[in-house]
């Protein structure tokens, strides 16, 4: 099965062709919005240098969110046309799973990985997941919260903290560095925070955690592929926009 | 050959740009200089037609019920709302339009100017569906297909000549000297006409959105009944400003109606004063007064022989009326578009797109979206 990867959700993005489990071709980058919309363009590099065409894809993956509204309206709509056209089945991927994803196998003794999206001020988009094997478990529900609180609902004292004698979590995701120094204030021994070259989801992990999605029958089509904004509704939004005055700001970038 | 079908191009066009995800697919046999049939050369593409241009279907998708809650539009909602319908108002364009997607030779889409986070989600789409179906695309500016929406309509249409190009969101007065070829004569220095009439609806509780809302109002109104101010600038200037009328009628509901209570209408009437219908129908002379003026001034100084009104206020049944009289004094044609090619649309964009695709334009798949482009 051929897949084209798609990631535009955070700070990082890019484009991956894999055949099976074999990744054909890759391209990441530091996102700002001028190459967020140069996406289409680096589809078609990445195509025609493996020697494909658009018509030999047999499904889309993307990454859905949570992460830059924009972001994700830029994959999220690139995914369905792409799907559309080519009549193609379309994987979504929730950005904190392709993170986590990242990290196989480094849950050995009980340990965890918490990837922490950047959100507005404070906020993080963050989920907690099990990493034993070569795919994450999930072992949380996906959440928007104070990077502070999230730090601290691992402390060992807390309801549902870690066990201090046998576990630990890892910090990844580009909301770990931006709160690097929140995460070591509030942190106990058993808290790491990732490097940087695990930070982001990576395009090729994207197109292979979509292909899974379309393998066990659960893909999207363009119609019901939807953004996975996580938090506040438009309504909650048009609301806050509305009392700052409305006009015509940039929301959610 | 009588019967036989060409299809030099099929373009599929996309506008997101504001409150409207809109899809159309035009078709028509590329571009035919028509010099020849006029019996004199030209060194210019002036002469150029679109023989056999046929509008094959026009989708929009309104998001105003979405936003009339908030007075206004929320680009974050409307965003959204262009992410939910991109798919069903392409697919419903083709289906309008009795093609399939292996018919559509080029794809157009607006790039601004606009709100970016809207304007993204079509252009995104034009690119996807430009890489899938390996088919040219073509970024086109909002302001440049609101004029083109002229010519869906009246095929002997060509350049040069002024347009009026007045909206929610645009108040610009253009010289098309030729295809492609823009002069910016003027424009506005505040509001737009079209956020006037938004804002001045609100003030007189007639709802979002105002244009039409005051269109209705107006009618058996009294357009001399209040004399409010008229922003010329100064001798010779093509810009324009709304905000001192608006806020001169703002001031005089407050005044004559007390706060803002707009159920003393009546009371108003009966004692005298204006009345709804009488300050409605009197803003919107005031509002087309000016554009009128204007514009006739700019068609006579750059002397052409047409003037078009292009955006949604061209659908105002009053600025119709007004600049037909004076087009007509003047000894000017006059054009403008059905109501449904006034307001935003698809169909403007692929027209707009098609006479650049005709003349070899091509942009390319990295093009950026820009909030405040300019006609170039």
């Amino acid at each position: 099965m051929r897949v084209m990867g798609i990631d535009t959700s955070t700070f990082t993005g890019g484009v991956a062709l894999v055949s099976g489990d074999e990744i054909v071709a890759e391209y990441s980058a530091t996102i700002t919005r001028s190459n967020s919309e140069s996406l289409a363009c680096v589809c078609e590099r990445l195509l025609a240098g493996a020697g494909w065409a658009a018509p030999d894809l047999d499904g889309i993956a993307v990454t859905v969110g949570p992460g830059s509204f924009t972001g994700v309206r830029i994959g999220v709509t690139m995914a369905k046309v792409l799907g559309y056209a080519l009549e193609l089945p379309i994987g979504p991927v929730v950005t904190l799973d392709a993170i986590a994803a990242n990290l196989p196998f480094s849950g050995g003794t009980g340990g965890l990985v918490c990837p922490l999206i950047s959100a507005r001020r404070n906020l993080v988009y963050t989920a907690t997941y099990r990493v034993s094997g070569p795919h994450p478990e999930r072992v949380s529900d996906y959440a928007v919260r104070c990077v502070r609180d999230v730090v601290r609902s691992f402390r060992s004292g807390e309801p549902g903290g870690l066990d201090r004698n046998r576990e630990r979590v890892l910090f990844v995701g580009d909301g770990a560095r931006v709160h690097k120094q929140v995460i070591l204030e509030e942190a106990d021994a058993m808290v790491a925070i990732g490097p940087d070259w695990c930070i982001g989801p990576r395009p090729a992990v994207v197109a292979a955690l979509g292909r899974l999605v379309i393998e066990s029958g659960k893909a999207s089509t363009a119609y019901d592929l939807e953004p996975f904004y996580l938090g506040r509704s438009s309504a909650e939004m048009a609301r806050g926009e509305a009392r700052s005055g409305g006009g015509h700001a940039q929301g959610g970038l | 050959m009588a019967g036989a079908e060409r299809r030099a191009f099929c373009v599929l066009g996309i506008e997101t740009s504001c409150d409207e995800t809109s899809a159309a697919v035009l078709e028509g046999d590329g571009l035919c200089d028509g010099a020849g049939a006029a019996g004199a050369a030209s060194a210019t593409s002036a002469g150029v037609t679109a023989p056999g241009l046929r509008l094959r279907s026009s989708v929009v998708a309104s998001q105003v019920c979405l936003h009339r809650r908030f007075g206004g539009v929320v680009p974050e909602v409307a965003s959204r709302r262009h992410v939910e319908m991109i798919i069903p108002a392409i697919d419903q364009a083709l289906r309008d339009a009795e093609v399939s997607l292996a018919d559509i030779t080029a794809v157009a889409a607006t790039r601004g100017p606009g709100l970016v986070g809207a304007i993204l989600v079509g252009l995104s789409a034009a690119k996807a569906m430009a890489l899938a179906r390996q088919v040219p695309f073509i970024g086109v500016n909002h302001v440049e297909a609101h004029i083109y929406a002229n010519f869906i309509e009246h095929p002997g249409l060509r350049p040069p000549f002024v347009c009026l190009v007045v909206s929610g969101g645009h108040t610009d007065l253009v010289y098309l000297r030729d295809h492609g070829c823009y002069e910016a004569m003027g424009r506005t220095l505040d509001d737009a006409a079209g956020e006037a009439f938004d804002k001045v609806a609100r003030a007189l509780g007639l709802g979002y959105p105002g244009g039409p809302a005051i269109d209705d109002a107006a009618r058996g109104g009294d357009p001399a009944a209040v004399r409010f101010p008229r922003a010329f600038l100064e001798e010779g200037s093509y810009d324009f400003s709304f905000s001192g009328l608006k806020t001169a009628v703002v001031n005089y509901v407050r005044k004559a109606w007390g706060t803002s209570d707009r159920s003393q209408d009546a009371r108003a009437g009966a004692t005298g004063r204006a009345s709804l219908a009488d300050l409605a129908a009197s803003f919107q002379e005031a509002v087309v007064d000016v554009l009128v003026e204007k514009t006739t001034k700019a068609a006579v100084g750059r002397h052409v022989q047409t003037v078009a009104l292009a955006g949604g206020v061209a659908a105002n049944s009053r600025l119709r009326e007004m600049m037909a009289q004076r087009a007509k004094a003047s000894g000017l044609k006059l054009v403008f578009p059905s109501p449904v090619l006034c307001t935003d649309n698809a169909a403007m964009v692929a027209c707009a797109g098609y006479y650049r695709l005709a003349r070899g334009e091509r942009s390319s798949l990295d093009l950026p979206a820009v909030p405040n482009l300019d006609l170039e």
